[in-house]
């Protein structure tokens, strides 16, 4: 099974990471849909129940078909709507595919992302039965086909003491009980997809809910532009006593249908039980071994000054600010080892170097720059690279690219700004952080992070002193070598035209870190 | 706005109609000469059960929630359900009320693949006596015999009068 999963992600972080590079290439890293798509979920959600609302108005239990006609044919703009409803369902379903698959692809479903990656798939499967009864509300031939086979599965559970399926056979009418129960559940279901939403992103901080305003705007001008030029119509009233012939069928929504019609309910029941347990197991099963799950960040009481910026920056809301125990007045932060994901951003939140994963925070971050220097010794016309090993066009894989030494790191947003100093300080023409597209951080936020303290002076910056013209940053996704290669000759040439680099003697950033001797002796 | 932005429209454009087009794909989910025989109708249970009154001892010994005056063995009369079409017999069935205790109506709700054209039925629909055993009285037995026409893309309706005491087909 382990193997199976591998090849799974591999494959689909492949793929995924082709077509990210297509995007790019067409829309750039901001309006990329593929980075958005659980945004893009959401901004079709609220087209539906915008347009939905508008169809009740109109919509008749005592008249399914009929009332669905006068939609399309005589109610304001009724077409449109319905056909922007039916879009909207669609580009809904694919882009929470295409969001759950970056999810799996990056690894992002296991320890505390479970809950999210869990309450995901049941979002999944209520937006599939949304769909479905959405598609039942319609009572065409669609309508009947999907009925049908629903209340076969019902049938096959000792719950109903008459089989439900009597009820489309042909002898009697269809009750307008079974509209209303079938209305009332398609109003329920989205009631229940904003609760699940909630609990998705529930251990998220600042979860980005809707896409950039440019994605937002041209994604409902799309849907719109689809729904006036090819509108849908009104297909025949379901007729009890006929076989569906050639229908326009949702595969989006029934894709399931021509597999499961063969099947026996029986059957039918477990093999679905058994897709959404696995699917609902994903978590366990892409967990890695305990020996080489990264252990959760630890704050050194001794280093830390109660500042606050691990607290705002941890993506994950797993650091609380509480009394310090260690004699000394005031906050100290303390991260909660079961909503950590060992993203390691609050190590480059921390400009003391008090908090980080172990083996990974700012001090553990240096030891590794000297031991890169030691081995790397970088000359006055050298760029260092130090390269996200997720993305960064699979810079981090090498020692060198393009005869550039390579640093690699967890996350650039881990990334001290001291290493940075440290790099300019030893003698390196330049730095050149490559990190992946903000929107596709597999840690949500820290590539922002890393901009703001190169840049905007965020807790911990990078200091005056370091001359920015040797520091760089560029945005490459995982198939974008080419992406950084441009950047790296262009900075080049650049470095070139500066004075050139000197390396320091003695560099020591620790130094003003430490703690001061007073409150160390007080320590103890 | 850039070189690339008409071909990013357009390919956005070209998403939005794929996923647009995969919600309304035109498919035929039968046949081109497919028909079916469907069976259905639904009869409240006879029952073959004999009562008998409960003896004083038997009642004292029974907790007070218990003490129903009567005490029944025996149950519902099961059913037979053959179908055969132009003399081959397609199904040979037993049909017992529904319910944990065996005590709520009867269903019958099958459905058959069906050639187009005339089509002679034979449905019965017989309790079972079990043993030779006398048959309560007013257990009804159904039965349909002759020829029907199966068009394609439709359904024959084997299932019970208005009445409720025959057969018929719709
Ligand atoms: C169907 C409706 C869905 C919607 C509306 C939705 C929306 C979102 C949003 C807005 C985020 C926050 C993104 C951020 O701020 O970085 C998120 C995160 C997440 N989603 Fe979904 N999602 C949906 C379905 C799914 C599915 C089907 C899965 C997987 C089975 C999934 C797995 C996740 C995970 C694991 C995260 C957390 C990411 C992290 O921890 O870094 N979601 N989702
Ligand atoms: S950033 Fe560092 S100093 Fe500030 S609260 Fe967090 S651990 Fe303490
Ligand atoms: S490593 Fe730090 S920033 Fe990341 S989740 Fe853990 S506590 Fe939060």
């Amino acid at each position: 099974m382990h193997r199976t999963i591998t090849l799974l992600r591999g494959g689909s972080r492949r793929t995924l990471a082709r077509l990210d590079g297509w995007m790019n290439a067409l829309y750039g890293w901001r309006l990329n849909p593929l980075y958005h798509s659980g945004a893009l979920v959401v901004t079709s959600f609220v087209v539906l129940l915008v347009s939905g609302l508008y169809l009740l108005v109109f919509y008749r239990i005592g008249s399914p078909h009929t009332s669905v006609a006068g939609i399309t044919a005589q109610v304001w703009a009724g077409r449109w709507i319905r056909t922007l409803h039916r879009y909207a369902s669609a580009v809904a379903l694919v882009a929470a595919l295409v969001h759950a698959v970056r999810m799996f692809a990056q690894g992002r479903a296991w320890g505390p992302r479970a809950l999210a990656w869990v309450s995901g798939v049941a979002l999944f499967c209520v937006f599939l039965l949304c769909g479905w009864t959405g598609y039942v509300m319609v009572w065409d031939e669609q309508a009947h086909l999907l009925a049908a086979e629903g209340a076969r599965w019902l049938d096959a559970l000792p719950i109903f003491s008459e089989p439900i399926s009597r009820a489309f056979v042909g002898e009697r009418p269809m009750p307008p009980a079974f509209f209303f129960l079938n209305l009332f559940a398609h109003i329920a279901l989205p009631v229940g997809v904003a609760l699940l939403l909630w609990i998705h992103v529930s251990r998220l901080a600042r979860a980005s809910l809707l896409p950039p305003r440019a994605l937002l705007r041209g994604a409902v001008a799309l849907l719109l532009v689809a729904s006036v030029a090819w509108p849908i119509g009104v297909a025949p009233e379901a007729d009890l006593l006929a076989l569906p012939g050639r229908v326009p069928f949702d595969v989006l929504y029934g894709f399931w249908l021509p597999f499961t019609r063969p099947l026996g309910a029986g059957w039918v029941w477990l093999l679905g039980l058994l897709v959404v347990g696995i699917l609902a197991a994903v978590p366990l099963l892409t967990r890695p071994t305990r020996r080489r799950r990264p252990p959760a960040s630890v704050v050194n009481e001794r280093f830390c000054t109660g500042c606050e910026q691990c607290y705002h920056d941890c993506p994950y809301e797993a650091i609380a600010m509480v009394r310090r125990s260690d004699g000394r007045d005031g906050w100290v932060a303390r991260v909660d080892p079961g909503l950590c994901v060992s993203c390691g951003i609050c190590a480059g939140s921390c400009a003391p170097m008090g908090v980080g994963p172990p083996g990974r925070t700012g001090r553990d971050q240096l030891e590794r720059v000297r031991a890169f220097l030691d081995h790397v010794r970088p000359g006055a016309d050298d760029i260092v690279l130090v390269a996200c090993d997720r993305g960064s066009g699979g810079a981090a894989r090498e020692e060198r690219f393009l005869d550039a030494p390579v640093l690699p790191v967890s996350c650039s947003g881990s990334v001290h700004t001291s290493v940075i100093e440290y790099l300019v300080r030893a003698g390196a023409g330049g730095v050149l952080l490559v990190a992946c597209p903000p929107r596709d951080c597999w840690n949500r936020e820290g590539v922002g992070y890393l901009e703001a303290r190169v840049h905007q002076g965020r807790e911990a910056e990078l200091k005056e002193r370091v001359d920015r013209a040797r520091v760089r940053i560029v945005y490459a996704a995982e198939a974008e070598p080419l992406r950084v290669a441009a950047a790296l000759n262009g900075f080049r040439a650049e470095v070139k035209r500066l004075a050139r680099a000197t390396a320091e003697e003695r560099i020591d950033v620790e130094a003003e870190c430490e703690v001061p001797e007073a409150s160390a002796a007080e320590v103890g | 706005m850039t070189a690339r932005t008409p071909v990013g429209v357009a390919v956005a454009l070209g998403l939005v109609a794929g996923t647009a087009f995969l919600s309304r794909v035109p498919l035929s989910l039968r046949g081109p000469d497919e028909s079916s025989l469907r069976l259905s109708w639904r009869l409240d249970p006879v029952s073959v059960a004999s009562c008998r009154p409960r003896t004083e001892e038997e009642l004292a010994r029974l907790p007070t929630h218990m003490r129903t005056p009567t005490v029944c063995s025996g149950g519902t009369l099961p059913y037979s359900l053959t179908v055969a079409v132009d003399g081959r017999e397609l199904i040979r069935d037993t049909v017992v009320a529904s319910g944990a205790r065996a005590d709520r109506p009867m269903y019958v709700f099958r459905e058959l693949g069906l050639d187009p054209g005339p089509r002679a039925l034979d449905v019965a629909y017989l309790p079972l006596s079990g043993g030779g055993a006398q048959l309560p009285p007013g257990a009804p037995s159904l039965e349909w015999r002759g020829t029907v026409t199966a068009i394609s893309g439709r359904v024959v309706l084997v299932t019970l009068d208005t009445a409720g005491r025959s057969l018929e087909v719709r």
